[in-house]
């Protein structure tokens, strides 16, 4: 007898544009103490699968149409509000994905831990807060004394989580459903909680429903897999069958589409062999002074974001930059492209002197380095087609005739894979990878020898992601256009990165080529990066 | 914090030296004065109340003399109600201002927030339109339309409820203060309502549905005290227009308050009462912001401390 | 995965969410009867404005006067057709004068950035600590019951609000990844300015001005109340409204009828803010 037996649940969202089946006949069975992992992509229904099983969905518009969730004996899509209630956070846990926006910003850390201990284990004050910090110890969290006053602001985004956890497991629940725990954090924190997670689960005996877009993960950490899309199981079956024995095309497009390997052969371009130095960074340093986060502080700090870093580029060559949050590496984008100034240090593309360039000197250079930006949703101005938006990239090299610029247009939308209709819509009519194409395209338009990229693929899906970067790659080859790539994830930077440079706390830590430093990296902090990234997923090496 | 408030004490202090320079110079510019208006008095007598009063120096000197005064808190005497000094009439009419305006807030909050916590819970159903209309009626109708309403209604068709005075017969205090606290009653409950909505919305809202909480204390513990941040911020203002206010309604109501006795001083021309009492608003608008924006930060905690330990 | 929809524009998908707010809705349509009428006044008002019969005195409404008569036999209709003309008037100038310094001091502030943002909106909190209705009355009595004074006065404070909520827009908007791009493209600010930043915070202006009409038309009729704004012979709904309230309990419908055209006007208002607040608020575009 399975722990939750979920059996043909549909769940519908009546919404005016028309009914969205978003989960639609899934089933699955969770066992005492295993782990159940359910991958899929954004709009696949996971996690509306899970907050139907506690009543999380706003209804309207959300309707469960049929199915039953048996746990206990009892039906948890069946049972009145207040019954549900007492399962919720007392025998069910649920962790979120978002760290920084799951906790309550207005109450301490150990009033909302106290809190499903004295509701449903109906404890003392004492008896809770006793508890609570026994639950922040074993999350990892030291002096929990303290902690318990403090209020969220005040921790990191993996202590959030860490605190998530505790207040998840404090009253010892049957099973714990985890939704994206780690996908806001950085990946050596990443490690670190799905190591914690995985150690509780074990030594608390506690069924889990782990929710990722990430394959990897979750074949790392569940026993049995869902796969699902549209709202469907597509595939199930054990981790090792899934990951090595895929059935479904969607599973193994999903697959594929992980960036795991090098580089394709032969996508390199010939000349950046020869090292010329296409652009110089030297010594460049950038601070800000940070705007205090109190009202009643009157001083003012300085924050440096890069710190000494010095970086070479040549002619064609794909530059990939990799850190965690706070590593600078996007402000070092910033500043090659002249968003952000330099406070020391100079960046030189060929003869000119960039960090020099000021007024209509700057402006008119501009063109010659671009940037595409990380979120597609935010980098097109929503009141401008596409036609307006590339006819105004295009023109910034002089005006042209209509049907010159017709053609010019077209033969952009060509080169990222868009169609001619597309050109009289607004952006908040295409999707997330559709929308990349379009700011990809605004980019080429203005025929840029440097494309900066600022994490450019990380708010895709990832069947998506693989799409913009063969694109990327193919556009490097055909314009021979240098590029420095951003990203926080190693799979990405390995497949299309030349040479890496690994950013820590806005200093250089290595750079090297790209292989050089998966297989043999020297620093130690690229050794931790590229060992957290091996334990928390089940990538090549698990055979 | 102490560093805060004084910061925003010595902010206040330009905009206090304005409103007196500009206050003063506008009066003093304008036509006519104190003593024109009263049939011709003999021209010595006018030299002799002239000379008295220091008309007759030169302008900037009578700014200097008036800021020396005033920093010594003396806002000199009255012209138009001999004997009395202008401090005197505005400690008489204080205490009446400051209980209505404590009155009226208290409708207000109590009202407001209440019907825009309830408005919130059920958006775009009848507990959510009947009070939003009602609040809609409350912007829409200015106290000096609702008060003669309410008094052609309650007091003089129903006879409730007396309809004029302040403490002279039982009851002579309910009309005023629901009239002038009406209208602030309707602006914090759509604030009330628009703030409670953004939280519910929160993840963390969520997080303690997850929990187990009950609706009821997801309300009170979890929503409200973020939900209030908007009313908060709204009470700076709110102080100051209920004192703005308290001019119609003083009116109406005939009630011997602030707003009256500077209704009355403006359209006397009584140099002193109108400088001195002008000040003393600009004084308690600056304070009551000061005081609302202490409130806020102190209720938020990410403004109360600047510390965020890391880890 | 394309969750495209097939809508031709922003501003045709907020037409179309408002004209589905029925309350919206009548409120443009009462608004468009106010303001049509008023403009209309001089050839349809039932009596000429300075009409009295003094012997009729006060009447209540009737075939012959649709609304009753004042105590001077003025038949209630025509003033309040002739007052709708000031009311509006002063509403509609007084928010265009706002909104002009309002709109091109937020966006230059929010713009601009750095220093010159810190003394301008340094200028504006200071401004905002005045006590202005105080300021209004003093300058009423002192200089006299002038219109001109009037705008310039309600003009005054209301642009503050108008002036931060734009810059607040701005500043938003500024960060935008799109501005960003427009700036690494080497754009000219000027254009960054009118085809980026304005078009985007188009619609805050039009909720805002919406919004700020009613509350002019406020303050204009609370200063005719307190016998502060405009004066005799000329005529509007506050200047009405005192009338109204002196005599109210003998002649309740000189009180009723004119408060009543001012409460339905700043009802339309409102709630056609609210529609379009609604209609164009950038998260309910992407539901």
């Amino acid at each position: 007898m399975s722990l939750l037996h979920v059996e043909d649940l549909r769940v519908h969202f009546h919404t005016r544009n028309g009914i969205v089946k978003a989960v639609d006949g899934v089933s699955f069975d969770l066992e005492k103490g295993k782990t159940l992992g359910i991958v899929g992509e954004s709009g696949s229904g996971k996690s509306v699968t899970c907050y139907s099983l506690l009543g999380l969905l706003p209804t309207p518009p959300a309707r469960i149409e049929s199915g039953s969730a048996l746990f206990d004996g009892v039906d948890l899509l069946k049972v009145p509000e207040a019954t549900l209630r007492t399962y919720r956070g007392n025998r069910i846990a649920i962790i979120f994905q978002d760290p920084m926006t799951s906790l309550n910003p207005f109450m301490t850390i150990g009033a909302q831990l106290i809190e499903p201990l004295r509701i449903h284990m109906g404890m003392s004050r004492r008896a809770a807060t006793d508890r609570a910090m026994a639950a922040l110890r074993e999350v990892g969290i030291t002096e929990p004394q303290r902690r318990m006053c403090c209020y969220p602001h005040e921790f990191s985004g993996g202590m959030r989580q860490r605190v998530m956890i505790a207040m998840g497991l404090a009253t010892e629940p049957d099973i714990l459903i985890a939704d994206e725990p780690t996908t806001a954090l950085d990946v050596t924190i990443e490690a670190q909680i799905l190591e914690l997670i995985r150690k509780l689960q074990e030594s608390h005996g506690i069924a889990m429903i782990y929710i990722s877009h990430d394959l990897g993960i979750v074949a790392g950490i569940a026993d049995h897999v869902l796969v699902m899309q549209n709202g469907v199981v597509v595939e199930r079956g054990a981790k090792a069958e899934i990951f090595h024995r895929p059935q479904h095309p969607y599973t193994r497009k999903l697959i594929d589409s992980i960036p795991r390997s090098a580089k394709p052969a032969g996508s390199t371009l010939a000349e950046t062999q020869g090292g010329s130095d296409f652009l110089r960074i030297e010594e460049v340093r950038i601070s800000y002074p940070v705007a205090s986060e109190s009202l009643f502080d009157l001083h003012q700090r300085e924050y440096t974001a890069v710190d000494g870093v010095s970086l070479q580029l040549a002619k064609g060559e794909i530059l990939g930059l990799v850190g965690e949050s706070g590593s600078g590496k996007s402000t070092l984008a910033r500043a090659i492209v002249r968003l952000v100034d330099l406070k020391a240090g100079r960046i030189r593309m060929e003869e000119i002197l960039l960090s020099e360039l000021s007024g209509q000197q700057l402006n008119d250079t501009r063109p010659e380095f671009q940037m595409i930006f990380q979120d597609p949703y935010a980098s097109l101005n929503p009141r401008m087609t596409v036609q307006d938006c590339l006819a105004e990239a295009l023109e910034r090299r002089g005006r042209k005739d209509r049907k010159e610029l017709q053609a010019e247009i077209l033969a952009l939308l060509a080169d990222v894979e868009l169609l001619p209709e597309h050109l009289r819509k607004y952006p908040h009519e295409f999707s997330g990878g559709q929308r990349q194409r379009i700011a990809i395209a605004r980019a080429l338009a203005l025929k840029p020898k440097l494309m900066v990229a600022d994490e450019p693929v990380s708010a895709l899906d990832v069947t998506v992601q693989a799409q913009i970067l063969k694109l990327l790659l193919e556009l490097n080859r055909k314009y021979r256009m240098s590029m420095i790539f951003i990203s926080h994830d190693l799979g990405v930077i390995r497949y299309i990165a030349d040479r890496t440079a690994v950013l820590y706390q806005g200093k250089l830590v290595e750079c090297g080529p790209t292989e050089r430093i998966f297989n043999h990296p020297e620093h130690p902090y690229t050794q931790k990066l590229l060992s957290a990234v091996r334990t928390s997923r089940l990538l090549e090496g698990a055979e | 914090m102490p560093a805060f408030i004084l910061k925003r004490l010595l902010q206040a202090l330009p905009v206090l030296l304005i409103v007196i320079t500009a206050s003063f110079f506008m009066v003093r510019l304008a036509p006519g004065d104190p003593f024109s208006q009263e049939r011709a008095l003999p021209v010595e007598v006018m030299k002799g109340l002239r000379t008295y009063y220091k008309l007759d120096q030169p302008l900037v000197t009578q700014y200097i003399e008036y800021l020396k005064n005033i920093a010594q808190g003396d806002f000199g005497p009255s012209f138009k109600y001999s004997g009395r000094t202008v401090t005197e009439i505005i400690g008489a009419g204080l205490p009446v201002t400051f209980e209505l305006g404590a009155y009226a807030l208290l409708i207000a909050l109590l009202v407001g927030i209440s019907s825009g916590v309830i408005a919130s819970l059920r958006p775009n159903t009848w507990q959510d339109y009947v009070p939003m209309s009602l609040a809609m009626i409350g912007i829409c109708l200015p106290s000096y339309v609702l008060g003669p309403l309410l008094v052609l209604i309650v007091g003089i068709w129903l006879e409730w409820l007396p309809v004029s005075g302040w403490g002279y017969i039982p009851g002579d205090k309910i009309l005023p203060s629901v009239t002038m606290g009406f209208v602030y009653a309707a602006y914090i409950s759509r604030l009330a309502r628009g703030g409670m909505l953004e939280i519910l919305s929160q993840d963390f809202i969520r997080t303690a549905r997850a929990k187990g909480v009950s609706e009821s204390m997801i309300v009170l513990r979890h929503a409200l005290r973020g939900g209030m941040q908007p009313v908060i911020s709204f009470m700076g203002p709110a102080l100051a227009g209920l004192l703005g206010g308290s001019f119609v309604v003083e009116t109406i109501f005939q009630i011997p308050g602030l707003g009256r006795y500077y209704v009355q001083a403006a359209f006397n021309r009584d140099y002193t009462l109108i400088l001195g009492m002008t000040i003393f608003f600009a004084v308690l608008i600056v304070v009551f912001n000061l005081l609302a924006d202490i409130v806020a930060a102190w209720m938020n905690p990410r403004l109360r401390s600047g510390k965020s330990a890391g880890g | 995965m394309d969750n495209a929809r097939s809508s031709p524009s922003l501003w045709k998908d907020a037409w179309r969410r408002l004209s589905r707010n029925r309350l919206a809705m009548l409120g443009l349509c009462v608004l468009t009867v106010m303001v049509s009428l008023a403009l209309l006044t001089p050839w349809i008002a039932p009596y000429s404005y300075s009409a009295q019969d003094l012997d009729l005195g006060a009447t209540p409404p009737s075939g012959a006067h649709w609304l009753g008569t004042d105590a001077f036999g003025r038949d209630l209709l025509t003033l309040i057709l002739y007052g709708s003309r000031v009311s509006l008037a002063v509403g509609f100038l007084a928010t265009a004068v706002a909104l002009t310094i309002g709109v091109l001091w937020g966006t230059v502030s929010g713009y601009a950035g750095g220093r010159t943002d810190a003394v301008m909106m340094r200028t504006v909190d200071i401004l905002y600590a005045l006590p202005f209705t105080i300021f209004i009355i003093l300058l009423m009595v002192i200089f006299g019951r002038n219109m001109f004074l009037l705008f310039m006065a309600i003009g005054a404070v209301e642009w503050l609000t108008m002036a931060r909520i734009v810059r607040g827009q701005v500043l938003g908007i500024r960060r935008q990844e799109y501005i960003e791009a427009a700036i690494v493209m080497g754009l000219p600010r000027s254009r960054i300015m009118y085809r980026h930043v304005l078009p985007n915070v188009l619609g805050v202006i039009i909720i805002y001005t919406t919004l700020t009409i009613p509350n002019v038309i406020l303050l204009e009729s609370f200063l005719s109340f307190l016998g502060l704004g405009i004066q005799p012979p000329q005529s509007s709904w506050g200047l009405l409204i005192s009338y109204g309230v002196e005599t109210m309990e003998e002649y309740p419908w000189l009180l009723f009828f004119p408060a009543a055209t001012l409460s339905l006007t700043l009802f339309s208002l409102n709630f056609l803010g609210d529609g379009l607040r609604d209609a164009l608020d950038p998260r309910a575009a992407t539901d």
